[in-house]
């Protein structure tokens, strides 16, 4: 793991450092950088070099609890196309942790690496590991079945179960074998009051879990991946598919969720990842480039890479 | 474009709809009773008199060379050939086609009337057609009934007691059908039961061992029994035939002859115990005939057949239709579904997968004669067969228990590779298994099964379930059957129900799949909970499908099931019976064929044909609505309805 180790800098870029570092044509020397930025490392030398991206990790990370960590972690389709490269982080424990990049940077890849649904793809071979709470989650004699029901996902497409609302949230629950009435009963209640939904649909939670709208079927969503009590909650931009005023609920769901559980959230919004995470981890080319707390990452980023992104100049 | 496209359309809307509504009227009409038409035609220098139902009209042609002496119409003429003194002429002649019954007296049920021969056209009041239990319809004037010797002459008054003597005689007429068929049957099928009972002792011990002659000592008391019960039975039958015998009814023909109750003794009348059904066709009114027709069909719906099949009803027909169309649905969707989803799911994607999937698309192509081959060598003579009376040639006893260790050793391989790679636990899921230990695993449980079905073939400790009545030459499973038939079907069906499956199983979201691995759902919980029940109406649109194919075939069940008169309907409550699920039955595609091509007179049996097939149309189309509603609120019940 490579960690920054030079000290905090909070001095918040005007508009025209930031711009004057951006259009900077030769590798800066530190010293001419503005001050927010520590490093003008560009990732695309990495690539052209082939050398590995020494990832920039900010401090505040240190100091809190790991639930995963990712340590050199590689994936690669088809055998041979590397779509991730050397991944190493930690998420921490009752945060919001947020994934952004461009299209196709892999963080939608990781995320589901974490419950290792990306087994279901043909031709998907991965090094290194990951560990859950200190269990190894890529080792020969893991159980996945297990695994995955200690974490819980969200998809970018809402994909309730063709069953009542009721089946729907208790579904991991079923499938481990759990029958009595009460519990399941007590379980949905808490989770579609945790997923702020209990009010709209208490009154028929035997009808089918297909005819609520698209933000009622994602808050469902999350009610079933919170159901099982997960140690994670991985969520694939949650809010994609919906509509202004139906991802304002989610997002302030997730604000709500946090404290009690831990989540991973993919987004391509960047204004959402602001909003509702913590910690906001950038990836560019199948690497991590730069993770830190978001105040820190969206004011003050340590790298240069990630200010052009941030700043609307790729991406 | 438009034009074209909407026209092929139109052409092939057009086209169904006027082969259902040809058939629907035909069908329709064959049971509304016709008015009687009693025609007297020039006949060469006499006359002669034809009385029955005109069913057809038309317009015959022909040309001759006459005479140019003689006079003709003007515009008949085609041509005239002076030199010869001739002229060519077109006659064209209007005739009547009558169906006139009676073929005990003439030999013929139809009659073409010329028109210009016509002399004199009536409706006789009293004109009777007479449904008879056995040589069809008689058609005649009603003239007088007899009953216990005191004859009621006059058409009014013997009609009135007619009617009132008609219910009791036909309940003695059922009576005695009941006794013959069923008391007699089941006695004959007794006896037969024991002679083959003693014939399977006599296999077992040999015709002179001790357990033989015990054994046909105790059956031979029984027997007597059996044989007193007959001679009971058949007294009784005796009693009644005198009985019925008391009640006559004269009709005469046009002939002149009188309807007879038997061929060979024209001069006795017709029984009245011997009418199905008959009526004074020219004073009905229309409530009359409305009866008429309608008791016609439930006879054709309820009853069974008379008369080769020409008359009567299609029930054992119509049973034996659905029956076989519910068990072949009972084997082939299981059977499709799975085999659907280990093609979609469980097998791995690649060019092996597709091979399959394209075989079996072409076994839909394969004509159905093939599976009805197929089906009698296969099912009835080799699986039946075996069942009868066990393997052909089996081996010896110690050659088979070295066959026998040698498959446990087998097994014991299979299954300790088994166990110690593994295999099935959930880390085999993912590539945890080596490509050449599953080959190999592959082949050792192949060549086990391969073995077991090996040592079934061969082992000299089963002699068959039936072998006694086989060796007597009447197979009990060995033959076409009931059940043979359901799977010949179920096997022509097959590949309906596995496309239309595999579809359904593609077409559900990897979103929604992926949702419940990530619940922790293995993959079979997700397969039953998530991916079947989406699919379920893709399963029963195989099974429609299914339906729709398998009803109407006949070919195959003609090898091997079928018949033209079925004893019984193939089902039963007895085990002992197999459930019935080893006899021939009936089939309305069958009877069609039957009709149509097989009876003595297939123009008399034609509108029958025609009512059948129309029934057989109604049959599937109620089938294929059952199965759609299920559909539909399946449907409903994913689109939002409550659970």
């Amino acid at each position: 793991m490579s960690m920054s180790t030079s000290p905090r800098n909070m001095v918040i870029p005007s508009a025209h450092e930031l711009s004057s570092a951006a259009n900077a044509k030769q590798p800066a020397t530190e010293s001419s950088l503005p001050p927010g930025v520590r490093r003008d490392v560009s990732v695309q030398s990495f690539v052209k070099e082939g050398t590995p991206f020494p990832a920039e990790i900010h401090d505040e990370l240190k100091t809190e609890t790991t639930v995963v960590s990712v340590e050199d972690f590689s994936l690669y389709y088809n055998l041979t196309a590397k779509a991730l490269h050397n991944i190493s982080l930690n998420i921490p424990h009752g945060k919001v942790t947020a994934l952004i990049g461009p299209s196709g940077c892999g963080k939608s890849t990781l995320l589901r690496s974490v419950n290792r649904l990306n087994d279901l793809i043909d031709g998907v071979k991965m090094t290194g590991n990951m560990y859950l709470n200190g269990d190894p989650i890529y080792a020969k004699n893991v159980d996945v079945i297990e695994l995955r029901k200690r974490m819980g996902m969200v998809f970018q497409k809402s994909n309730p179960f063709p069953m009542s609302i009721f089946e729907n949230v208790v579904f991991s629950l079923r499938i481990d074998g759990e029958n009595r009435r009460s519990v399941l009963e007590e379980a949905c209640e808490r989770s579609l009051k945790g997923s702020a939904l209990w009010n709209e649909v208490k009154d028929r939670l035997s009808s089918s879990a297909l005819g609520l709208s698209g933000g009622q079927q994602q808050r469902l969503c999350i009610a079933r991946a919170i159901a099982a009590e997960p140690e994670v909650l991985l969520m694939d931009e949650p809010c994609s598919a919906l509509d202004p005023i139906a991802t304002s609920k989610i997002e302030d769901l997730i604000t709500q969720l946090r404290g009690n559980y831990t989540v991973l959230i993919v987004t391509h919004n960047m204004q959402q990842a602001a909003r509702v995470s913590d910690y906001t981890a950038f990836m560019y080319l199948g690497r991590l480039v730069e993770y830190g707390p978001t105040s820190t990452l969206f004011t003050n980023p340590h790298l240069k890479d990630t200010e052009d992104y941030i700043t609307g100049r790729f991406g | 474009m438009v034009w074209l496209t909407g026209g092929c359309v139109a052409a092939a809307v057009l086209m169904i709809i006027g082969l259902l509504a040809f058939i629907a009227s035909h069908g329709f009409a064959t049971f509304w009773p016709d008015p009687l038409e009693q025609v007297t035609v020039r006949d060469g220098t006499t006359t002669r008199v034809v009385l029955g139902e005109p069913t057809r009209h038309d317009v015959y042609t022909y040309t001759d060379q006459v005479p140019l002496s003689i006079s003709v119409e003007a515009d008949s003429v085609v041509s005239v050939d002076e030199n010869k003194g001739v002229q060519t002429v077109r006659y064209e002649i209007p005739r009547t086609l009558y169906k006139t019954g009676n073929f005990d007296l003439t030999g013929e049920d139809f009659r073409w009337v010329e028109e210009r021969n016509v002399i004199d056209r009536a409706k006789p009041q009293w004109g009777m057609v007479v449904e008879r239990t056995a040589w069809g319809n008689a058609y005649g004037t009603l003239e007088a009934v007899t009953v216990d010797g005191k004859t009621t002459t006059g058409p009014d008054a013997a009609w009135a007691k007619f009617n009132e003597v008609y219910g009791p005689m036909r309940d003695l007429g059922d009576e005695v059908r009941d006794i013959e068929k069923d008391e007699m049957g089941e006695i004959s099928r007794e006896l037969d039961d024991m002679r083959l009972e003693l014939a399977g002792v006599g296999h077992e011990h040999g015709q002179e061992s001790a357990e033989y002659k015990e054994k046909a000592l105790e059956l031979a008391s029984r027997q007597k029994e059996l044989e007193a019960e007959i001679v009971t039975l058949r007294g009784k039958v005796a009693d009644l035939r005198a009985r019925m015998a008391t009640a006559t009814i004269t009709v005469r023909a046009s002939t002149g002859d009188i309807i007879p109750a038997d061929r060979t003794k024209p001069e006795e009348p017709l029984l009245v115990a011997q009418v199905v059904r008959t009526y004074p066709a020219n004073q009905l009114s229309l409530v009359d005939k409305m009866g008429v027709y309608l008791s016609r069909w439930w006879e054709f719906l309820t009853d069974e057949p008379r008369e080769a099949n020409t008359e009567g009803g299609v029930f054992p027909a119509i049973i034996g239709t659905v029956l076989l169309t519910f068990v072949m649905v009972i084997f082939v969707v299981p059977i499709g579904v799975v085999a659907a989803l280990y093609l979609r799911e469980y097998a791995k994607q690649g060019p092996l997968v597709s091979f399959v999937r394209i075989s079996v698309n072409n076994l839909a192509g394969v004509p159905s004669i093939v599976y009805g081959v197929f089906g009698l060598g296969f099912f009835c003579y080799i699986i039946g067969r075996y069942l009868d009376r066990g393997p052909d040639e089996p081996m010896a006893v110690a050659q088979w228990g070295g066959f026998a260790l040698a498959t446990v050793a087998v097994i014991g391989l299979g299954a300790g590779l088994t166990v110690f790679f593994n295999i099935f636990t959930r880390e085999s899921e993912r590539g945890a298994v080596g490509a050449g230990l599953k080959v190999v695993l592959f082949l050792v449980w192949l060549s086990s099964a391969a073995m077991i079905l090996g040592l079934l073939w061969t082992t000299p400790f089963f002699d068959g379930f039936f072998a006694a009545r086989s060796a007597e030459g009447s197979p009990t499973l060995g033959k076409s059957a009931m059940i043979w038939a359901s799977l010949t079907l179920a096997l022509l069906t097959l590949p309906l129900v596995i496309v239309a499956t595999e579809e359904a199983l593609a077409a559900v979201p990897r979103s929604v799949r992926e949702g419940s691995y990530a619940c922790g759902a293995s993959k079979w919980q997700t397969i039953r909970r998530i991916v079947l029940p989406r699919a379920m109406p893709g399963v029963m649109t195989g099974m429609i499908l299914a339906i729709a194919r398998g009803a109407g075939e006949v070919a195959p069940i003609m090898l091997v099931g079928a018949v033209k008169l079925a004893p019984e309907l193939p089902i039963s409550a007895s085990p002992s019976e197999l459930f019935g699920v080893n006899r021939s039955f009936m089939h309305l595609g069958f009877h069609i064929f039957d009709l149509a091509f097989q009876s003595r007179n297939s123009m008399a049996a034609l509108p029958m044909a025609y009512t059948t097939t129309f029934l057989l149309i109604v049959i599937v189309v109620l089938l294929n609505i059952a199965a759609i509603t299920i559909r539909s609120r399946l449907r409903k019940a994913y689109a939002g309805g409550a659970f």
